[in-house]
Parts: structure tokens; sequence; C-alpha cells
């Protein structure tokens, strides 16, 4: 199967310093990949570079078998995103924007669309340069699903919502991937993709430095994370993470 | 040393506001000079000065545009008339600008949190940036002193009391309208409303001050508003400084007001909330070019209206105006002072082609908004959302460049069927085909200016708005200097507005419109070259 994402000694450079240093990555489709590392480690960047929006200083990132740079059009036919700070326009309502975005991006699933509204529990008629951080990534993420792209990239999408709101948008997520849609998911806490990545990606300091699913990281992290006994899971994950970020890596 | 917090927030706002103080200091300073530099070049013998005066005095019109002439038999009544007739607007309109913009455009931006956070409460914060925003308003009014009092002691004619008077008098007019433009900031939801409402007031009291000197048994009206008050200063001819009191207690009453609702009021909350709920209006949401022209939709009618509505007002003039003209030779050598072109204005047409050298400056002035506003869109991230869409980067900047130049041609149309309809009311026969060929001849300046802000958002996103305001600046500058100085023609060539010929009263220098036209066209090429090959800035 060819992977849907595809990088290959991806690297980025601001000025002096490496924002992402030789990243090399797949995600197959269907897949629910997870780039987890703490603020700054590059997630927004390397997301950025998969859409286009920035180029490669060297390297290579292939989205649908697509360069991400130079045919970022057609990659965006099938892709939804949700920056982490959504920038939208202030003077147009909720319901506006979805329709622009809509619009523009070419195809939208009306009665899914609606739905998404009602199951995030978005006031539409508002302004979104009246509405809260979390209201406006409500907007965001309504946009992104309601295309049913074949990929999701996902920057932190969580951020400002309600613990209700989250399992909704965990739903949407199961959604998604029984759909057969792919999903990117960035994140800074373990805690948020647990559960839901088949897969994950550790970013720290603009390198890669490990990939696997959940259990195969517990088994790198070493003995001392891998030795906790079995009932005490949730916070073996947790030591393991941090272990991953801690310096003595 | 460590600064307090009213320090560190004064200086925030004296930061922002220095640099258009010491550019609006310099138009101001140039424009006294110009005029004391023409008058005394035209109009050499008293003869000559009582007809002027004569010809102005009994012109309703322009008495009513102008404000009354006082003593335009001398270099300081002549200069005072003119120079009070609009630098006053432009101080009131630049204190309004600054003080919403500082204040509201912050919050809008989600500044004022972040500074609140720290040691200062909010009344001390307002008051803050109030005085670093005075003390920009104080450092235009000494650069304009210092040239107004220079160009007095030089030609003779008024004192250099009476220059630094008439300075104080037309800038008077900033403060009223900065601390008015400080209260509007607290009361509205957003910057635009903010500065839209202190407009409104302003625009109210010109119109006052219109029907003030159109109408003697009015007069009474001037005494209703701070532009009212700054002409009843009367510089130079009969100085009188009490009015001053009153703008002063305008000031302290908005500058306070302003202060104290500020204390008693959450962040980002307003008391003239607009309703933010409102079923969909989907017209030109189809397409980024529907968006960009939608966006642009409210300020763009505001151009054609305000562009248009003057021109109405000079075209009617045209015809009064012309016949002081005739009449008196020194207003045709003191046009061509000030504009650097040898012209004809004993008819309505040629007066009118002179006054489309000016209208080229605020069409570019347009143009530039347009890739301010386009630099603006991708530094707040809202490029990167369309852009996310199967949207090419050649099809968004078409769509801003596109609904740029529709905007500098709807605006340059305005401005000519405006002059067309003024001048048919007045009866002075100007037909429209030449109003149309006075518009159509400042196109490729404005072309080029558009090329200038569009390639600097494209190669110098931060630095964008600054590029192309400069180029206007300088430009504009180059031109009434030279012109000044009498300027040989090589110098001159060098700003895009010295080929903006007086058309149609001279022929126009078809070489170099054909010139600047190209230079804008590459200059939009090499836009669209660099921003497909660039990345985006993120927010
Ligand atoms: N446009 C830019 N210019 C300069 N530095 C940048 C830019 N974008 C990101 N960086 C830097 O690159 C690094 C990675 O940033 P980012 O990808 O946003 O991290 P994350 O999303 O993981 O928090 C940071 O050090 C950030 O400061
Ligand atoms: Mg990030």
């Amino acid at each position: 199967m060819t992977p849907i994402v595809k990088v290959d000694q991806l690297t980025k450079s601001f000025g002096n310093s490496k924002a992402l240093d030789e990243v090399t990555l797949e995600i197959d489709s269907g897949e629910v990949f997870a780039l987890l590392g703490p603020n700054g480690a590059g997630k927004t960047t390397l997301i950025r570079l998969l859409l286009g929006l920035i180029s490669p200083t060297s390297g290579h990132a292939q989205v649908f078998g697509l360069d991400s740079w130079s045919q970022s059009v057609e990659i965006h036919k099938r892709v939804g995103w949700v920056p982490a700070e959504p920038a939208l326009w202030p003077r147009l309502t909720g319901s506006e924007t979805l329709t622009l975005l809509g619009n523009l991006h070419g195809s939208c699933d009306e009665p899914y669309r609606d739905q998404l509204i009602d199951r995030l529990g978005l006031d539409a008629d508002r302004k979104v340069g009246d509405l809260s951080t979390g209201n406006r990534q409500k907007v965001a993420l309504i946009a992104a699903f309601m295309t049913r792209p074949d990929l999701l990239v996902l920057d932190e999408p969580t951020g400002g919502l309600d613990p209700l709101r989250k399992v909704v948008f965990r739903e949407l997520m199961n959604e998604a991937r029984a759909n057969g849609q792919a999903i990117l998911l960035s994140s800074h806490m373990l805690g948020e993709v647990e559960g839901e990545a088949d897969r994950v990606g550790l970013l720290r300091q603009a390198k890669l430095v490990r990939t696997g699913t959940l259990e195969e990281l517990r088994v790198a992290a070493g003995p001392s994370a891998a030795g906790q006994p079995h009932g005490d899971h949730e916070r073996s994950l947790e030591e393991l993470f941090l272990s991953l970020y801690s310096d003595n890596d | 040393m460590t600064k307090t917090p009213f320090a560190v927030v004064a200086g925030l706002g004296w930061r922002r506001a220095r640099t258009g103080a010491i550019a609006w200091g310099l138009v101001f300073a140039l424009s006294v000079v110009a005029i004391v530099a023409a008058y005394s070049a035209a109009y050499g013998t008293p003869e000559e000065r009582q007809q002027l005066f004569r010809l102005f005095g009994a012109n309703k019109g322009i008495s009513a545009l102008f404000g009354s002439p006082r003593g335009l038999d001398t270099v300081g009544g002549f200069t005072a008339w003119r120079s009070m007739g609009f630098l006053p607007l432009v101080t009131a309109a630049w204190g309004l600008v600054i003080a919403t913009g500082a204040l509201r455009g912050e919050e809008d931006e989600g500044r004022r949190a972040t500074i609140l956070a720290g040691a200062i409460s909010r009344s001390r914060s307002t008051a803050a940036t109030l005085t670093g925003l005075g003390l920009a308003g104080l450092l235009l009014f000494l650069i304009t002193a210092v040239f107004t009092v220079g160009s007095a002691l030089i030609n003779g004619g008024f004192s250099a009391g009476d220059a630094l008077f008439l300075t104080l008098a037309y800038c008077a007019a900033g403060p009223p309208f900065m601390a008015l433009g400080a209260f509007t900031a607290q009361i509205a939801p957003n910057r635009r409303q903010a500065s839209g409402i202190a407009a409104a007031v302003l625009g109210v009291a010109y119109i006052l001050r219109i029907a003030a000197d159109a109408d003697a048994s009015l007069s009474w009206l001037r005494w209703l508003t701070p532009i009212g008050w700054v002409m009843e200063l009367r510089p130079i001819v009969d100085p009188r400084a009490w009015p001053l009191l009153l703008l002063a207690l305008w000031t302290i009453f908005f500058g306070l007001l302003a202060i104290r609702v500020a204390s008693g009021r959450d962040d980002e909350a307003a008391f003239l909330q607009s309703s933010s709920s409102r079923k969909p209006r989907t017209f030109l949401l189809a397409s980024s070019l529907g968006l960009a022209l939608r966006e642009r939709l409210g300020g763009l009618a505001a151009w054609v209206l305000g562009t248009g509505l003057s021109m109405f007002a000079i075209g009617l003039l045209s015809k009064a105006i012309t016949k002081v003209a005739t009449q008196s030779g020194g207003l045709q050598k003191h046009i061509e002072q000030t504009t650097s072109n040898p012209v004809d204005i004993s008819t309505p047409t040629g007066y009118l082609a002179v006054m489309f050298v000016f209208v080229v400056i605020v069409v570019s002035l347009h143009a530039v908004g347009h890739s301010n506003v386009t630099a603006e869109e991708e530094r707040e991230g809202r490029s990167a959302t369309a852009l996310a869409a199967p949207l090419s980067r050649n099809a968004w900047l078409g769509g801003r460049v596109g609904v740029g130049l529709i905007g500098c041609l709807a605006v340059s149309l305005a401005a000519a069927i405006g002059a067309w309809l003024g001048s048919v009311v007045s009866g002075a026969g100007v037909s429209l085909l030449d109003m149309l060929g006075a518009a159509a001849n400042m196109l490729p300046a404005v072309l080029l200016f558009l090329g200038i802000g569009f390639a600097a958002f494209a190669y110098v996103p931060r630095h964008a708005s600054a590029i192309a305001w400069s180029a206007i600046g300088i430009s504009y500058l180059w031109e009434q200097t030279g012109a000044v100085i009498k300027a040989p023609e090589w110098v001159l060539s060098f700003s895009p507005f010295h080929w903006v010929k007086p058309v149609p009263a001279v022929d126009p220098a078809l070489t170099a419109l054909f010139v600047l036209g190209i230079a804008g066209i590459v200059l939009l090429g090499l836009a669209f070259h660099r921003f497909n090959r660039r990345d985006l800035s993120s927010k």
C-alpha cells in the first residue's frame, strides 16, 4: 500500500535555527498518526510543510504521492486542516465562514456540516470576531470535517474545547477512522492521543526521536518504564513520555 | 534604571505614533512653506493682492469651502486662510485615527489584556497611552512650527510669533479629536467603529463650519464644534487665544471620560455592542475574489463617495474660481508655483485639470490601502486559511490585485464624474470626456504605486505598509519641494507624480506614462513571481 504521507530527510531552517531537522516519516491511509512533542519541537512546522504553506530547506514531503510544495493545490482538495490558532474573518458569522470555506474547497457534505454544528453546539449565527477561542476552534473543526477529506491534519485541535466537546471530538475522530480517513494529529499532551493513535512520532528539538505504536515505544523506553505493573498502565505511559522528553535521553 | 509601567505603556503609544507624526509634520511644513512661497511670488504688488482679496472674499462657495477669507492682501493673511482651510481637518483626522488605533486597535489584537496583566490599572494604562500619543502630537507641532517660523523669517510678511500661533491654531484640532477618539475607543466594539463614530463627529463639525461660512446668519454654528473654535482663533489677522480654552476643556472632558470609562470596563467589552448574531448573508462568498471584494466593499464605498463628493464641490466652484483667475493674473502664477506645471486655468476645464494632479495622490493612497490590507491578511494568518483550500497562490493574489484595480478605477471614475456633475450644475460647461481623460491620465502612476505596494508585500511582507506609504510620501514631498525651490526638470522627474500633467489643459506625457505603467505591471509581475515562491509568514 502506498503511504498517504511520505516525508524524507525533511529539514526546515528559519535563519540559523532548524525548526525541523532531517525528519523521515510515513503515514498509511486510514491510519491515525499522532505527532507528540513539547512546545517549539517543530510539530506546526512539519504540518505547514505538508500543506505547502512553507517550502522545505532540504528533503522532500509527499502527500497522496504528490509533492507537498509544488502540487499543494491538488493535495488540498483531499485535506482538511485545523490550525492551532484558527485565523478566520472576524466580520463573517460562523455559518458564513463555513459557506465560504466550503466554496473554496469545492465540496461540502451539507447535512453532515449541519449535524456537526449541532453536535459541537456552535452558535453559527454569531460573528466569528465575537467568539471565544474554543468556539473559533469549533468553526475550524467543522470546516475540516465537513468536506470528508481523505486526510485530516489536526494541529493541537482540542486546546480550547471543554471536556464535553472533547468527547464529541473523539467520536468524530472515530467516525472518520471508521470511514477510512487518515488523521495526523499533533499534541503536546500524551493523554490527548492515548487510545486514539495507531502510531505516534515523538518530536524533540526539531528531530523525530521515536516512531512506533505506544506498545513499541514502551518497550523501547527501557526497563524502568516497561517494568511497570500492567495495572499502572496510565502512569507508565506518562513516565515513558517524560523520559523521552528529558535531556539525558 | 527600570521604567515604571506608566512609562512603558506611554512608550508603546509614543512608538506607535511617532513615525506618522514626523511624516505629517513634514507634509504640513511643506504645505505651509509652499503657500508662503507661492503667494509671495505670485502676488507681488499691493494692487494684485487687493484684487485677489476682493475676488475671493466675494465668492460664497470659496468662503464656504475654505473658511471666510480675512486679510488676503497680506502674505500672513493669505497663508493663514489657506492653511486653516484644510490643515485642521488633517490634524483632527490624525488625532482620532491614532487614538482609536492605539487604544481600540491594540485591544482588538488582544494586546490590551497582555498589558493589563502587568502592574498597571486600566485607567492608568489609558492615560499612559494618551500621554505617549500626546508627545507624538507635540513632535508633529514642533516639526511644522520650525518650518512655518522659518518661512515667515525668510519670506517676511509676518512675524515669528504670528507663525508660531498659526502653527498652534492648525494643530489645535488634534488634541480634541484625539481625546474624542480615546472616548469612542471605549464605547465602540472595535477600532473600525470607534474611528467611524469619531470621524462622523468630525464630518458634522466640518459641515457646520461650511454652513457657518456660507451664510452670515449661520455664523453662530461655528461655536458648536472644535473645528469652529479652531477657526475662531483667527491666526495672524486677528489672533485671539481664548478659544483655546474651549478646545482645552473639550480635550480634558473627553480625555477624562475615556479614562473613567476604561477603568470600569471589561476587556473587549463595549457599551455600543453591535448585535453579533445575524442570519447568514452569503453574497460574494463563492470565491476568494468575492471575499476580497466583500471585505473591501464598505471602505471602497466611502472612498468613492468621499472622492466623488469632493470633486463635485470643486466642479461646482470651478466656474467662480476661473472668473477670479481671468481677472487676476496672480492666481494663474500661483497655480504654476504649486504644481511645477505651467497651465492655463482661465477655463473651468483647465482648473479641474490642475485639481486632478492632487486627486492622483488620493487614488494612490487608495491603491496602497489594498496592498496593506493584503499584508494584514497574511499577518493575521487568514491567507494561510484560504490557501489551505485548493486555491493557487496566483488565484488568491490575483483576487486581491484585481479588487485593488477595480477600487482604483472606481475612485478615479468617481472623481471624473463628480467633477463633471459639479461643473454641469454650475453651468461651467466641462465635457465628460475631458474629465474621463484626466482620470485616465492618473492611472499609470496609480498602477505604479499598486505595483510598489504588492511587490513590497511579496518581498518584505513585514515592512510592506511602511515601504508603500513612504513611496507615496517621498514622491509627494519631492514634487512639492521641487516646485517650491524651482528644481531643474531632471530632479523633478524622479517623482512619479511629476508625470501626471494637468490633462486635458496640457498634453499628457505619453512616454513617461507608458514607462510608469510598464513599471507598475513589472512590479505586479514580480509580486506574483515572488509570492509563488516564498513561505507564508505565520501569526
Ligand atoms: N516563521 C518562523 N520564523 C522563525 N522561526 C520559526 C517560524 N516558525 C517556527 N519557528 C521556530 O521553529 C521552532 C518550531 O516551532 P513550531 O513548529 O511552531 O513548534 P510546535 O508546533 O511543536 O510548538 C520554534 O523554535 C519556533 O520558534
Ligand atoms: Mg504548534
